[in-house]
């Protein structure tokens, strides 16, 4: 029997090599991508935001007196302004990666951000 | 007639079993370390099955050798796993031979059969662990069954070409 390469050998090539690629893609984009905010007040959650580029909010939460002003830019979130008198949460710049935290106490508000990892741990477990 | 082809059907499962337990011996998992790879050789026999008996005959012959590899050398998961692979594999390869000589060569349909079986061995994992997750192992497998593919495509053209030649005389 022979058994030359034929046209449909390189079609059957390609269309594994796509189902390949096109596999690995909602990976891609779950691992770079999913990054979520999530603010608390009093241990409640408030918010959660999904944080992709492009998306901007101002969120303001008060409490006592004191005012919160939480800004969203892209993948970045940080405490804008606040009026509390040690301006800790202020201070502590601007949270971009999976697991960081801002803290306002006299309020309250804790600001974390969650990657992905996370959410898919809580599925799989 | 009947009793030489159940005679047949039965040395070829004998013959797959053998072939999955030489290709255990293969180290292609320290090559390429992912879970589940392996060379495929026992589909060597079904293709041969494919191509000279009935597709009944093939079913039961991947049946049978399926449940015999899990019971010698796997689990209950893997049994699962390979079982929706095989029946996959052995399905599209049905299709493509109907265009053998012409459109694709035994290479071509063994790499197809390959893709097939990882494709139908992680849908069985997604069911069966019940997440998405392992979809990322899908990938490397099926790049990885381009070469394997290849491989056992040759076995199955010198194998089939041989007892070609055999029959004839």
């Amino acid at each position: 029997m022979d058994n030359k390469w034929r046209r449909g050998d390189f079609a059957i090539c390609t269309v594994v090599l796509c189902l390949a690629i096109l596999a690995a893609v909602p990976f891609f984009f779950l691992s770079a991508d999913a990054l979520l905010c999530e603010i608390r007040q009093d241990n409640q959650v408030v918010h959660t935001i999904r944080l992709k580029e492009g998306y901007r909010d101002t969120i303001t939460l008060e409490r006592d007196g004191v005012t919160n002003v939480i800004e969203i830019e892209g993948k970045r979130v940080r405490f804008a302004q606040s009026n509390c008198p040690d301006q800790v949460c202020v201070r502590t710049g601007t949270l971009t990666r999976a697991g960081q935290m801002a803290v306002c106490l006299p309020t309250r508000v804790t600001v974390r951000i969650l990657g992905a990892d996370a959410q898919v741990d809580a599925i799989a477990g | 007639m009947k009793a030489k082809q159940i005679a047949l059907c039965g040395v070829l499962v004998a013959v797959a079993l053998v072939l999955s337990l030489v290709e255990k011996m293969i180290p292609i998992q320290a090559l390429v370390p992912v879970p589940g790879i392996k060379l495929g050789l026992a589909n060597v026999v079904t293709v041969f099955a494919l191509t000279r008996l009935s597709l009944r005959e093939t079913i039961a012959i991947v049946l049978v050798r399926v449940t015999l590899a899990s019971v010698f050398m796997g689990s209950i998961t893997g049994f699962l796993f390979s079982l929706f692979g095989s029946l996959l594999a052995m399905l599209v390869m049905k299709l493509l031979l109907s265009g053998l000589g012409s459109c694709f060569s035994l290479m071509g349909i063994s790499i197809a059969g390959a893709a097939a079986h990882n494709i139908g061995q992680i849908g069985a994992a997604v069911l069966v662990l019940e997440t998405v997750h392992v979809v990322g192992y899908l990938p490397f497998l099926l790049l990885v069954s381009i070469p394997m593919g290849l491989v056992t495509g040759m076995v199955c053209a010198a194998v089939l070409s041989h007892l070609q030649r055999i029959s004839s005389t």
